[in-house]
């Protein structure tokens, strides 16, 4: 702490000295006047008998350099003459710990960029999410927009397929299926990112006659449109329909996902199906000043119990589950935090193990340097000394090793991010070796350096003096061969460790691979027709068009079927439809959720799909069309909920591609 | 450190009588190098400026204090005073350096025979 208050002190000591000098020089020169010399020949001789002013002036201030940082250079300085001295030594030692390092360093980076970054909104911390288990219908985000007093809200829409958020892009050279995403009007603001060029959507805009904006992704501006300066105003096409551009958003922003190329309003029309059945959305907030995060979810609580009896029709009393309101970091990074977080430990095993093997080599080369100890304590080093020079040669080789693992991780990432699956990984493409993996790779390369190098150095200072230097290293022989099996143990426990959680991964997923799913998906090949919504206005050239669709595919040599569904199992959401049974009984609906995941086939979706049919018939050609009389197949779940007899069922759903009024067809498990 | 070699005094030598010097009294630089050269009758050849660099080793090492006042001739300077622990070790160096001139002494003397 002394020398700490004497670096600020020095320029006051330095001032001191100078000041003493001069006047020093200026009392020997008065005095030489004095006694009758002249003041040229006075000032002059003053100087030379006080000698170099400058020189002195140095001597005097390195008294107060710090005398442990010039040891310490020294210390180096010898440190990479004995390495240099081992080049085959130090090669092995900073290639073992490059790899341990690098992969660590790798994974660090990852787990900097998904889970340390914070969100690039304003105030990150403030913004929940509401749906981690709970969507909403349209029009109860709208009644939530206006009543809830803790919190303002955002609701949004995105993906593929049901949301009905994707466009075809036509008009702009080769046509383009944009991932699109439909946003409430206040969810830019909401989250406090500003656009990179135009404007965002302004309050009101979600509302029917006003939605036809669009506001494009970075990448896509850059790509499409060739970063145009003079998009903003345009008229695209995007599925089939005129929408202007307004504005352009910056390349950091990346929500709801990072595929996300386009935003639209929501067209929040209640006079639309859509606003009680349509696809329902995740909503999110962003807590007013002063509100706790518990006191919001009971608001929300109130609200769920409040918006089921507003519904058209009835809905069962467990349509939501539990409330959650969570801040939205957790949601977008999910369950990848415990993922990567194993994954770190893991590869810190790894860097442990590389450690021990490192300590290893050290302790093996302690015996040959028995002779060079002795040889310095007996010139007056003492242990501290030595263990000092020991262990500034072994972080040398940690810092050699975070050099050269920097480089591999800096590999390293880019073959992780061309491996790792960026849908399922949030931020996976910012992952970069930003100045917090800088500091973590240089901190760890200490940090290995002072593990592996000392128990070596503690063991090598131990100089038994007369010892070494007659025999060389008969006692020390014996005491590093015990700390190497030791090593050796230390190693083949972490390798245990490691092999054990491995096996223990690669069974979860074998085991995830062979659940039974109901259906067999050997053998089947699938992909994705999205003709614009426009087109299927008119029913029968929509389903004309499917029918050719599947005729063709049938056609194909090698094909055995071919069905068309309107989402694949295990495949992410799928719109579900609130219904009532003929002779279900009322007092179940509190315990029993009649609520069905809808699912829309063509006849041979269950052959192809292998799914067997339990009781009753599977669809026919003669079930499609406008005329036919409208059937469903359910889940044997239903089946067994169901009082035996009863097998009418009667649904309430509204504005179905399938008309209400169904009738239960059969079952399937 | 290196520059120790090019004094004519072996090392230690000089803070040793700074120390003996300031024992008398609290003395200034100039007025201490004059007062060591007086003392010496000029017989060590002392370069006037390597008395700072010896005497900002004892400051560091808490030796002696220095205070800026104002001299006998009326000028602002500082006067170095030795402290307790100075004193204890001028009493330690000059034992130990009349030992070791003893042991040259004899070295030294005439052998007889």
């Amino acid at each position: 702490m002394n020398s700490i208050a004497r670096l600020f002190k020095r320029r006051r000591l330095y001032e001191d000295l100078s000041e003493e000098i001069h006047g020093h020089l200026d009392e020997k020169t008065n005095e030489l006047i004095d006694n009758g010399m002249p003041a040229e020949q006075a000032a002059l001789l003053a100087r030379r008998e006080f000698g170099n002013v400058t020189v002195i002036e140095e001597r005097g201030r390195e008294t107060w350099h710090w005398a442990w940082l010039e040891a310490l250079l020294a210390d180096v300085h010898y440190g990479v003459r004995s390495l240099r001295k081992n080049p085959g030594f130090t090669f092995v030692v900073i290639l073992t710990l490059a790899l341990g390092i690098g992969a660590n360093s790798a994974i660090f980076s990852l787990v900097n960029a998904v889970l340390l970054r914070p969100l690039p909104f304003a105030k990150p911390d403030r913004v929940v999410s509401l749906s981690r288990n709970n969507y909403y219908p349209q029009a109860g985000f709208v009644e939530m927009r206006t009543t809830l007093r803790t919190m303002d809200v955002a609701a949004y829409l995105e993906g593929w397929g049901d949301a009905r958020v994707d466009f075809n892009l036509t008009g702009e050279g080769e046509p383009e299926r944009l991932y699109g995403a439909a946003v409430s009007a206040e969810l830019f603001s909401l989250l406090g990112v500003l656009p990179e060029r135009g404007r965002v959507f302004a309050p009101g805009e979600d509302q029917p006659g006003k939605h036809r904006e669009v506001i494009l992704s970075y990448p896509l501006w850059e790509h499409k449109f060739k970063a145009d300066p003079n998009v903003i105003g345009r008229q695209i096409t995007l599925a089939g329909t005129s929408y202007e551009v307004v504005g352009v958003m910056p390349a950091h922003f990346q929500f709801p996902s990072s595929k996300t190329e386009v935003w639209v309003p929501l067209n929040l029309d209640p006079r639309a199906n859509s606003y009680w059945d349509g696809p329902w959305v995740p909503v999110i907030g962003r807590l007013r000043d002063g509100v706790s995060i518990e006191s919001a979810r009971a608001e929300v609580e109130l609200f769920q119990r409040r918006l089921l009896p507003m519904f058209p029709w009835k809905m069962p009393a467990d349509t939501w589950k539990a409330v959650s309101v969570i801040p939205l970091r957790q949601v977008i990074v999910g369950d990848v935090q415990s993922k990567l977080l194993i994954l770190l430990g893991a590869i810190a095993l790894v860097l442990l193990i590389a450690c021990a093997n490192v300590a290893n080599l050290l302790l093996a080369r302690a015996t040959t340097r028995q002779r060079e100890m002795a040889v310095r304590a007996t010139l007056g080093a003492g242990r501290w000394r030595i263990c000092r020079q020991l262990l500034t040669e072994s972080i040398l080789l940690g810092i050699g090793g975070s050099a050269a693992g920097l480089a591999l991780a800096y590999f390293a990432i880019s073959w992780l991010k061309a491996i790792l699956p960026a849908d399922d990984i949030p931020r996976l493409a910012s992952v970069s070796i930003d100045f917090r993996v800088l500091l973590f790779t240089a901190a760890i390369g200490v940090l290995t350096g002072v593990l592996f190098g000392l128990v070596p150095a503690l063991e090598l200072s131990k100089v038994d003096l007369s010892g070494s230097l007659k025999t060389g290293s008969k006692n020390v022989a014996t005491s590093t061969h015990w700390l190497r099996t030791c090593l050796a143990i230390t190693e083949i426990a972490f390798a245990v460790v490691l092999v054990t959680a491995a096996g223990l991964m690669v069974k979860s997923l074998w085991q995830l691979v062979h659940v039974d799913p109901g259906f067999s998906p050997e053998s089947v090949v699938s992909g994705r027709i999205t003709p614009d919504q426009a087109f299927c206005n008119d029913f029968s050239r929509c389903q004309s068009f499917y029918n050719t669709v599947v005729d063709r595919m049938r056609a194909v040599p090698g094909v055995r079927g071919a069905a068309l569904v309107n989402a694949l199992p295990l495949n992410g959401r799928v719109g579900f439809i609130a219904a009532d049974f003929e002779g279900y009984p009322e007092e179940h609906d509190q315990k029993l959720s009649p609520l069905l995941f809808d699912s829309v086939i063509t006849p041979d979706y269950l052959p192809v799909m292998q799914i067997p049919l339990l009781e009753g018939r599977g669809f026919v050609d003669s079930d499609t069309g406008g005329q036919a009389e409208p059937v469903a197949l359910i889940t044997r779940p239903q089946i067994l909920a169901r009082p035996g007899s009863g097998w009418q069922a009667h649904q309430t759903s509204l504005g179905k591609a399938v008309a209400p009024n169904c009738r239960g067809g059969g079952g399937r498990a | 450190m290196k520059q120790e070699n090019e004094r004519d005094l072996f090392p230690g030598a000089l803070e040793m009588m700074v120390l003996r010097t300031l024992r008398r009294q609290p003395l200034h630089g100039y007025a201490l190098v004059q007062s060591i050269k007086r003392a010496s009758d000029d017989l060590l050849q002392i370069e006037e400026g390597s008395l700072y660099p010896a005497l900002q080793r004892l400051l560091k090492e808490e030796l002696v204090s220095a205070e800026w006042g104002v001299s006998t001739t009326n000028r602002r300077v500082r006067i170095y005073k030795l402290t307790p622990k100075g004193a204890r070790h001028l009493e330690r160096e000059v034992t130990s350096f009349e030992r070791m001139l003893q042991g040259i002494t004899r070295v030294l003397a005439p052998v007889k025979s």
